[in-house]
């Protein structure tokens, strides 16, 4: 399997001002993260918020620029390319966002805004373009005549499906995912990824699914990495994600995922809240937190050790 | 979009208006019964009658074909110093509010500049050094007036900038130049629309202001500002001199901001039913 999208030794740093005249402050939104994604895999990530998976899915894109590292897709630097060239590598790597009400302008019509991308890349001569926006839009399950609505004539479910046509009408290898659910309801949530399921089985795409959500993760998921104040902390095959030993964070997760049986819930066993991220600390992000801490734990940051075959976990108590 | 203003009660009120001034403006030469600059000692200050609908003034000139006249002025000097006033404000506030940092610093501390001179005093000031003329004061209008629609476009630009879907346009590959001008400039459009509207009933006024100093169109040829110059001198003996220049512009002016409110409501997508 080839690598389509890796991260390697990147890091985002945001500059915080605190107050008037105060100094900056640097803010680690990810720090030295290595990831690859390999062609044709479903690779979730997991966190809480605020713990980078917007700030990863943006450097995805090349909407961003890391401060360290490079991020390449199919072995092609984002940040060694000019606005240009960089614009039209989005070509292969697109992404729907979380939220359908926003992402849409809502002035433009459902036919121009899947025409867009291709008038963009001059993929589609002029005068094939509608036939082309109509049988993208049956491919999600809407009807060729919704290209003359607008979007505030939809729900939202069918909003992300134009949300998921504008981005696969562009036939790209990669799809970020960030949290393309999170906004929806639960009986439209399913069909969401069922459709994302059936375009990622007919067309070999590559998905990077972003998600807080540890179900729906392991529903569409080859492999699952955990992330934690800007870092990796856990990288699993979804398989094995469930029954082995994790990382201590990941297990926290875990337990606090809501039974549906009554007879069987318990509390959740959350444990504190995720540090304030614009402090710097020495040792493991999760040390404060962590029930199993040891005392190399505060002084030094643990780096992801493969511990069984393709499942690496970065804790020292592993 | 306009079917929908012809159900919009108040709309089609000023929309009609305007029409009918655009109408008359054009067809002066036609619709005027009168020469507006033939003099009539015969007719002296003879209040409004079915020869003369509005009466005439010192000259004996007829005031309704004056005013026909008038308006063509009125609505030149608006529409024009609307214009200029549109492509300098619209550029500068798009460029401030979506580049940010040095730019708008830039653009923003100009516009404050420009709006520390109290603007009716710059117009005296530039037209008394120039030559008063139809043509200068539209340009001095125009390059006096364009502050408000910079510093209302860099607002809207400021905060449609950071919607998603200016970010979901980004990820598609789309150019600085076509998310400014096909995406955020559309999303601008109905408080554009609204102060344009406004700013030819403003520039309207400027303009009777001007003339009614005397620093704008000059005598004989008519407009309705100094026709109220004219007006003050008998408004003891000839109220008609007064009042209907005056209604001309207050009617106009009116037409203008209710027409630019429709356009508002009937623009927002989000009100059409169907």
């Amino acid at each position: 399997m080839s690598v389509m999208l890796e991260f390697r030794k990147v890091s985002k740093v945001y500059y915080l001002r605190r107050g008037f005249l105060a100094p900056k402050k640097p803010f680690y939104a990810l720090r030295n993260i290595d990831l690859a994604v390999h062609e044709n895999e479903v690779l979730g990530i997991l966190g809480e918020s605020g713990c980078g998976k917007s700030t990863l899915a943006r450097l995805a894109l090349g909407l961003e620029t890391p401060e360290e590292g490079e991020v390449l897709l199919e072995g092609i630097n984002f940040s060694a390319l000019s606005e240009k060239e960089r614009r039209k590598l989005r070509r292969k790597i697109q992404i729907v966002f979380q939220d359908p009400y926003a992402s849409l302008n809502p002035r433009k019509k459902i036919y121009d805004l899947l025409a867009e991308p291709l008038i963009i890349h001059q993929l589609v001569p002029k005068k094939d373009l509608r036939a082309r926006v109509g049988a993208m839009l049956t491919k999600v399950g809407l009807r060729e005549e919704d290209m003359e609505r607008y979007p505030h004539q939809f729900s939202g479910g069918q909003r992300q499906r134009i949300a998921i046509a504008r981005a696969l009408i562009l036939s790209p290898r990669v799809l970020v995912l960030d949290e393309p659910t999170s906004a929806l309801d639960v009986s439209v949530q399913a069909q969401i990824l069922e459709l994302l399921r059936e375009f990622k089985e007919k067309s070999k795409l590559t998905y990077v699914f972003i998600s807080h959500d540890l179900p729906l993760v392991l529903f569409l998921s080859n492999r699952v990495a955990v992330m934690y104040l800007g870092r990796v902390v856990e990288i699993s095959p979804a398989e094995s994600f469930m029954a082995r030993p994790h990382h201590p964070y990941t297990k926290m997760l875990l337990e606090s995922v809501p039974e549906p049986d009554p007879y069987k819930r318990k509390l959740p066993k959350v444990k504190g809240e995720p540090p304030d991220p614009t402090l710097e600390f020495s040792g493991c992000p999760f040390f404060p937190r962590c029930e199993k801490a040891l005392s190399s734990c505060e002084k030094e940051v643990p780096g992801l050790r493969e511990i069984s075959k393709g499942h690496l976990v970065a804790c020292h108590s592993l | 979009m306009l079917r929908e203003l012809l159900r919009h009660p108040l709309g089609l009120a000023g929309g009609a208006i305007v029409l009918l001034l655009v109408v008359v403006a054009v067809f002066a030469p036609y619709i005027a019964p009168y020469d507006p600059l033939a003099v009539n000692v015969e007719a002296v200050l003879s209040p409004p009658s079915f020869a003369h609908p509005c009466g005439t003034d010192l000259l004996g000139r007829d005031v309704l074909s004056r005013l026909i006249y008038g308006a063509r002025v009125s609505l030149e000097v608006g529409v024009i110093a609307v214009g200029i006033s549109l492509a300098i404000g619209v550029v500068l506030g798009a460029l401030a509010g979506y580049y940010g940092g040095v730019v708008d610093n830039l653009i923003s501390r100009f516009i404050d500049i420009m709006l520390c001179f109290p603007s009716i005093f710059l117009i005296l000031a530039v037209i008394a050094y120039l030559e008063p003329s139809i043509i200068n004061i539209m340009i001095v209008i125009g390059l006096t007036s364009w502050m408000g629609v910079a510093r209302l476009v860099r607002a809207e630009f400021l905060s449609l900038k950071e919607r998603e879907f200016v970010l979901a346009e980004k990820a598609l590959g789309a150019s600085s130049w076509r998310i400014i001008f096909l995406h955020i400039l559309p999303n601008t459009l109905p408080p554009i629309l609204v102060s344009a509207t406004l700013g030819v009933g403003s520039a309207i006024l400027v303009e009777s202001a001007l003339s009614f100093l005397g620093l704008g169109v000059q005598p004989p040829m008519p407009s309705w500002g100094n026709m109220l110059t004219e007006g003050k001198e008998t408004l003891d003996i000839a109220w008609w001199l007064s009042v209907f220049p005056g209604m001309a512009i207050l009617i106009t002016v009116l037409a203008f901001n209710l027409l630019g409110e429709a356009i508002q409501e009937i623009t927002d997508p989000r009100r059409q039913k169907r």
